[in-house]
């Protein structure tokens, strides 16, 4: 394979992994967005499971995507990345806040536009900054690699 | 070239402690509320902060250029990031609010601009504190001139609060001093002892004792005029201290004077929580001044933080309110804008930025420590010190509107540049 070809094969793989990764996150994000809105209200059942859905779809790909990533030249590729995973983790947290303000908004404002009766912010408030360390150290621990190329 | 970066790096503990008394200067209410006044006018206030943060600004990227400090990549990528962020912010926060029956309240643009302004040089401070400042610690030459600025003020503020005396209209021990609230009063005792903690450390023989003895004696005096949130954070941190002297194995301070005060400090400390929390006429004396004042001021800010949060819904939980956070829960309540300040540090990040700067806040921190902890090592009590002092701090902030690293008021301000830009002067033993 030439250099220019396992740079394109790199890019790719890496494209793949940051999306999943970014949608992981997201998903992540709203469900405990979610669960607040449903311990208060009940109001949100079906975006609650649907988003935890999606989030367990995503960390299986991750899992497997982050396989494929520790061993061979995508491995060594990787190192770069690696040695970033502190602000790689809170870029992919920061990413996903915005993305899931998008996702909230079109679903609480645009979509289903009920009115919550009862007040749920101090939970939700203190379970999406909860959701938001997780994640940190999730993807911390995640670009840390598997295997012989860990860091 | 490199003579006038050491001239204009030699300055910059200067040019701190001059921005340290602009800082304070729109704290002073008594003996004169004229300046006071002034400076809190509609008319004024706006364009004092502006010069303020510009002046602040221009140095920090006089420095930054003449230095060529470039922080590491990943950092300067995290802020750059929040940066960006921040500009996002002002598209996505809210102007206008819809409640009642349908009536519509605006918040006006200039005001929205300002807010948002403030929350961009909140993190361009942060980023000075962390990565520009720590430059004076190569030339420390006038690096005490703020720490001394700042005790002596306390010092004086101490002095006047007993001349001027209490003030009868409130049902608990309250003393203001020059200030206009006691809390003011509050975040000059901290700072003061604050910097004759760090000052005391550095100082040799005799002059160190009159030091230390002297943070004791201000801390005493927080207790005297009923400073009591004061009193309890700065009374952990000296306990944190006190055990550190204690346990320490190896730092050029150790003494046996300095183990002795320690361990009489623990059981004066013991004996003062025992006559405190016993029933009788000396406790109720005692929870008079080092209670109450803690008690009203978390009643009144508890119900301030549930109506904010109460108020906060959808998609704001994920990136704040912005300004309208200050008015959405009196809105909603009563149909009034009055403007509620949250009054806790950690919910006033959260307010401008959501989750990514309460997040950014806290690894700032860990940033901020981990530097620290670099280049302080060889000094554990000196770490002991800095680290015990911020960390009351960062309990301090959470019923107050300072914040570690995201605000130039003056409190914020000498614990950042005594957290991240005061090093401990290495002596010749040191170097050996």
């Amino acid at each position: 394979m030439s250099s220019s070809s396992k740079k394109n094969h790199f890019r790719f793989w890496l494209t793949v992994y940051l999306l999943i990764l970014v949608i992981q996150a997201t998903s992540f994000l709203c469900s405990f967005y979610f669960l607040a809105e449903n311990i208060r209200n009940g109001n949100r059942w079906i975006a609650f499971g649907s988003i935890v859905l999606l989030n367990l779809f995503s960390l299986v790909a991750i899992h497997f995507l982050n396989r494929k990533m520790s061993v061979g030249t995508l491995g060594s590729s990787m190192q770069a990345l690696r040695t970033s995973r502190f602000t790689g983790a809170f870029l992919n947290v920061a990413l996903a806040s915005l993305l899931s303000t998008a996702l909230v908004y079109l679903i609480d404002d645009v979509f289903y536009p009920t009115l919550a009766t009862t007040p749920y912010g101090p939970l939700a408030a203190s379970l999406v900054f909860l959701g938001g360390i997780l994640e940190f150290i999730f993807t911390y621990y995640l670009f840390q690699g598997q295997g012989i190329t860990r860091l | 070239m490199k003579e006038a970066n050491a001239k204009l790096n030699r300055f910059i503990p200067i040019f701190l402690t001059l921005f340290a008394i602009l800082s304070v200067l729109p704290m002073i209410y008594y003996p004169d509320p004229t300046l006071y006044g002034w400076i809190n006018s509609a008319a004024v206030k706006d364009y004092y902060w502006i010069s303020e943060a510009g002046i602040f600004m221009v140095f920090a990227l006089v420095v930054w250029a003449k230095n060529r400090a470039e922080p590491p990549l990943r950092y300067g990528l995290m802020f750059l990031w929040v940066m960006l962020f921040s500009i996002v912010l002002v598209f996505v926060h809210e102007c206008s609010l819809t409640y009642g029956h349908n009536e519509v309240y605006t918040l006006p643009l200039s005001a929205v601009a300002l807010y948002e302004a403030k929350t961009f040089y909140d993190v361009f401070f942060c980023f000075a504190v962390l990565f520009l400042w720590p430059y004076a610690k190569k030339e420390p030459r006038y690096k005490n001139a703020l720490p001394i600025v700042v005790v002596l003020f306390a010092l004086v503020s101490v002095v006047y609060a007993f001349i001027r005396g209490r003030d009868a209209s409130y049902s608990y021990v309250y003393y203001t001093s020059f200030f206009k609230t006691n809390e003011d009063l509050g975040k000059v005792l901290f700072a003061g002892c604050f910097a004759l903690g760090v000052l005391a450390y550095d100082a040799k023989r005799w002059l160190r004792y009159a030091l230390i003895f002297l943070d004791i004696g201000l801390l005493v005096a927080t207790g005297l005029l009923g400073l009591s949130i004061t009193f309890w954070c700065l009374t952990g941190a000296s306990v944190v201290i006190a055990f550190t002297l204690l346990s320490a194995q190896k730092d050029h301070l150790l003494s046996k004077p300095l183990k002795w005060g320690s361990l009489l400090y623990f059981f004066l400390v013991l004996l003062l929580v025992l006559l405190t929390s016993i029933p009788s006429s000396l406790a109720s004396t005692l929870r008079s001044y080092l209670g109450e004042e803690f008690i009203a001021v978390f009643s009144s800010r508890l119900k301030v933080w549930k109506a904010y949060l109460d108020s906060i819904s959808s998609w704001r939980i994920f990136v704040g309110d912005g300004l309208m956070g200050y008015y959405r829960s009196s809105l909603l309540a009563t149909g009034q804008a009055v403007f509620t300040p949250l009054e806790n540090g950690i919910l006033e990040v959260y307010n401008s930025g959501g989750l990514v700067y309460l997040l950014f806040y806290f690894l700032a921190i860990v940033i901020g420590l981990a530097k620290l902890k670099k280049e302080e090592a060889h000094h554990p009590i000196f770490y002991a010190v800095i680290v015990a002092f911020t960390g009351a701090f960062l309990f301090f902030t959470t019923l107050t509107d300072e914040r570690l690293f995201f605000s130039s008021n003056f409190l914020s301000f000498v614990v950042a540049y005594l957290f991240m830009g005061y090093s401990h002067h290495k002596t010749i033993e040191d170097e050996e």
